[in-house]
């Protein structure tokens, strides 16, 4: 910027030799080739003006990149109800994927989960939606209800840290993340940027643990002492010390292992503790999603 | 366009029309200066480090590093040591002493487990340095103390290119989403013992017939050994595992990422 040129200087005007202060670095051509006209009847004044023109095309060039790329990562308005409507709209406009990463934080609790089924009704079909919820965020009522949809989302829970995101079409992101000056959301187009986020999206995804069968494997068992068993199995203990401890004999505990097995559709051990630990049922998630909740309804 | 003209030098009141135009210019140019100087948030949130080198993207990223460098690489061997050079220059011990305070440096690559080389290993020499492995792809990105990233620019085939993010929520969420792949990935010694025992030939037809769920006396029948050498097999198998039983083989070969999701 300092490198302007200094003052105008009238008395050099018909000089031999001024050349713009950026001539060296950037020439905008072969010599006296400019943008058009025959070299001759140029004389000095004139190239000087016309590789002036040219810098300055260059430099809106330039302006218009720096400006167009400062517009793909925009700050949004972190408060819930703005944060919900830029989804929506985002939501609206997906084409075949939507990924979504919902964790709960200090500063988004699980009172997000409502707005948030709202929001999937508005997916078309042809969408291939994904959840990634942590623990807390998971909602079993409303697992429950895709799972008795045709075609239930795909849902899946990890121990993410608090963050809440979608990407869309692997295009568009919004992301809301706590950070040490508090809680800041943008909306996101620059491609790279969203290739990452989408990579390690899926590395946390293809670890996380889908959410019905999970479900389902609750719902069709006593629960406290599948987990038990589920303990003893996952210690690796034999079948006599596990009947002793569940103060049981080791035909019954074989009865209730064989239960498990079938439930978890295990033909063999190995494959039963393939199953549960796929399926998250051991360890890891020690506390049930739901557990304080008040026994609301009849399930 | 003639307002700018006002602070032209007295004494020129006898220029002629182009000697005005080209004064009138200059204003211009000397507003949009002052205007592109005033734009806001100067610093762009968003700097493409396309001048063909990394290594000074790198540096500049890591230049104020404080608490934690997170870095991720992919499984393109050649790719992943410029960058991790790269960045173990940056760390590399001072001549004087630095502050205080040990940088906790996490490494997580895809693909075949990683090894150092001895030069990158000893300038991480004084920083906490942890390398862990996943399955699957990955993209170069390296995020420092949750503030500034630089990503991978292109598919990484052409140039080397990169991007440097400073927008808090987009650093926010790669570094978050960093944390949750780091969480489910695998110290990178684990996986150099697996590599040597588990993933033969051999081991690899074990645990795929363990996986079906098949008895023993199938499984060996199908890969074609006495049942006794199966069962030898399996024993050996569940010994690397550290596993009393076959369930909690069958656990740990999920844990440790043996089997394929199914």
């Amino acid at each position: 910027m300092s490198r302007t040129t200094p003052g105008p200087d009238p008395s050099e005007a018909g000089g031999e030799g001024r050349r713009p202060g950026r001539g060296a670095e950037e020439p905008p051509g072969p010599p006296g080739g400019g943008p058009e006209g025959p070299e001759e009847g140029q004389d000095a004044i004139e190239r000087t003006l016309l590789q002036v023109r040219a810098l300055i095309e260059s430099t809106v060039e330039r302006h218009r990149n720096r400006v167009s790329w400062d517009r793909q990562i925009v700050a949004v308005d972190g408060r819930r109800e703005e944060l919900l409507g830029e989804a929506r709209k985002l939501v609206l406009q997906a084409r075949s994927t939507i990924d979504v990463v919902l964790a709960s934080g200090p500063s988004c609790g699980t009172d997000a989960k409502g707005p948030l089924r709202e929001l999937t009704y508005v997916v078309p079909e042809t969408v291939r939606l994904r959840l990634l919820c942590s623990p807390a965020m998971i909602d079993e009522d409303f697992v429950r209800e895709q799972l008795a949809l045709g075609s239930p989302i795909e849902i899946r829970v990890a121990r993410v840290p608090p963050l809440q995101g979608v990407i869309v079409d692997g295009a568009v992101a919004l992301v809301s993340a706590e950070s040490s000056t508090g809680r800041r959301a943008s909306l996101i187009r620059v491609p790279d940027v969203i290739s990452t986020l989408r990579t390690l999206y899926e590395g946390v995804w293809r670890n996380a643990v889908p959410a019905y069968a999970r479900i389902t494997f609750g719902d069709h068992c006593r629960t406290d002492l599948a987990r038990q068993i589920l303990g003893a199995l996952r210690a690796g203990v034999t079948d006599e010390v596990a009947a002793r401890e569940l103060i049981v004999s080791v035909r019954t505990y074989r009865r209730y292992v064989a239960e498990i097995m079938t439930l978890l559709e295990a033909t063999s051990r190995f494959q039963a503790g393939v199953r549960a630990a796929e399926l998250g049922l051991l360890g890891g998630m020690e506390s049930p999603p739901q557990a304080t909740k008040p026994p609301s309804d009849g399930t | 366009m003639g307002s700018g003209v006002t602070d032209a030098p007295e004494g020129v009141c006898g220029a002629d029309s182009v000697e005005r135009a080209l004064l009138e210019a200059r204003a211009l140019i000397e507003s949009s200066v002052s205007m592109h100087r005033s734009r806001p948030g100067g610093a762009s949130l968003l700097v493409r480090a396309d001048d063909g080198s990394v290594d000074r993207a790198v540096k500049r990223v890591m230049a104020g590093a404080k608490y934690s460098a997170h870095l991720a690489v992919t499984g393109n061997w050649k790719h992943s040591a410029v960058v991790i050079r790269a960045v173990a220059a940056a760390v590399a011990p001072p001549a004087t002493p630095r502050r205080r305070g040990q940088l906790a440096v996490r490494l997580l690559a895809a693909g075949r487990a990683l090894e150092l080389s001895a030069d990158s290993r000893r300038h991480f020499a004084e920083t906490s340095l942890e390398v862990r492995m996943t399955r699957g792809e990955l993209r170069e990105a390296l995020i420092v103390d949750g503030r500034t990233a630089l990503v991978q620019s292109g598919d990484g085939s052409g140039g080397r290119h990169a991007a440097v993010v400073t927008d808090p929520a987009a650093v926010g969420a790669l570094d978050l989403l960093f944390a949750g792949a780091w969480a489910v990935a695998r110290p990178v010694a684990d996986e150099l013992r697996l590599d040597r025992s588990l993933r033969g030939e051999l081991a690899r037809q074990i645990l795929e017939q363990l996986r079906a769920g098949r008895t023993d006396d199938v499984a060996a029948r199908e890969i074609d050994v006495s049942l006794r050498t199966y069962r030898r097999h399996v024993a050996a198998i569940m010994r690397v595992l550290g596993a009393n039983s076959r369930f909690q083989a069958g656990v740990r070969a999920v844990e440790l990422g043996l089997l394929e999701r199914g």
